[in-house]
């Protein structure tokens, strides 16, 4: 999970991030903290969901981009909650 | 006749493989499969509880033509295996500050570049894998990645899905392969910026391979991928990982 160095040298350069990580990679932004991170209920290789889940994928990025509005102090985590969004049948 | 001739001593039978053995076939060795490489962290109580498990959910993904639980099922066991691994290392210290900028307008208005370590690359860019391997090879021979300086390939914003190609040795690439978007969602956002929800998708968008030399990733390779970034003008980077 080495996109966490990245988001912190591109945050220390004054551009704010966003990472999306998955639930089993959780640990890893909470030791690196990059500014702002969504984790989300999927599986490795399938952060946005399962292949062909239009809804689901654009679900996950308008909340990760949701943190760039609303998030005032790093680090913030996010979980993506899949319960207030339309899943189309699958996780 | 037919049982002596099955019992019968056969010095070219293969010693008997163990659940253990067979789930460390599984991470990057002659069984490799990215997908339940995570197997190899399980205890032989837990792999057997695991695998029990996955067949009960199969027989009911049948059953009931859905593979929501049997998703939900293995999720839960990529959690279970990778979250206790994850402590502080000198390549995954445990910061104690963490930079922060603030968005510094509205996200309407803001360009936003992609960027992830999931190794996207166009199909007429070099692949991440060690040239002298086959991809395959590469999944077997995972040390070689990490021993290599991170490279970056620049993906347009206009580049058609059927350009991307994905090349990590470390994850399971086979949904990235049918839909580009579960890493790498270079359509949904330009789509995002068509309907006005974010200002732009950014000229150029990135990917490396996140399974590299991570002390020439966090010394050199991070701090001039930022610079480049902020000579982009990019006013947000929304990143991805495997």
């Amino acid at each position: 999970m080495t996109v966490g160095h990245v988001a912190r040298a591109i945050e220390s350069i004054g551009i704010p991030t966003v990472c999306v990580y998955i639930e089993a990679f959780r640990p890893d932004a909470e030791l690196l903290k990059p500014a702002r991170t969504l984790v989300t209920p999927h599986l490795m290789g399938r952060p946005l969901g399962l292949p062909h889940q239009r809804e689901q994928q654009r679900a996950v990025i308008l909340a990760a981009l949701r943190l760039l509005e609303t998030a005032d102090h790093a680090p913030t985590l996010e979980t993506f909650d899949v319960s207030t969004h339309h899943m189309e049948g699958h996780l | 006749m037919v049982d002596r001739q099955i019992n019968a001593p056969d010095s070219s039978q293969p010693e008997p493989l163990s659940l253990k053995e067979f789930a460390a076939s599984l991470y990057h060795a002659q069984r490799a499969d990215n997908f339940f490489k995570f197997l190899k962290n399980f205890s032989e109580e837990d792999l057997a509880d695991f695998v029990q498990g996955l067949l009960r959910q199969v027989g009911d993904a049948i059953d009931d033509g859905s593979t929501e639980a049997l998703a939900r099922f293995v999720q839960q066991g990529q959690v279970a295996a990778y979250v206790p691994t994850q402590t502080p290392t000198p390549f995954r210290p445990d910061f104690t500050d963490a930079p922060f900028s603030p968005l510094r307008k509205p996200l309407r208005k803001a360009t936003v570049a992609l960027f992830s370590s999931g190794a996207i690359y166009h199909d007429d860019q070099e692949p991440y894998y060690p040239v002298e391997l086959t991809y395959e090879q590469a999944v077997r021979e995972v040390r070689k990645a990490t021993e290599r300086f991170p490279s970056l390939r620049v993906i347009p914003a206009e580049t058609p899905e059927a350009r991307l190609r994905v090349g990590h040795v470390a994850y399971d690439i086979r949904a990235a392969q049918k839909d580009i978007n579960v890493i790498f969602p270079l359509t949904r956002l330009r789509e995002l910026a068509q309907e006005g929800v974010i200002g732009a998708l950014a000229e150029r968008n990135y990917s490396y391979h996140g399974l590299t030399n991570i002390p020439r990733l966090m010394q050199e390779r991070a701090p001039q991928w930022a610079q480049m970034l902020k000579d982009d003008g990019v006013d947000a980077v929304f990143l991805t990982a495997g």
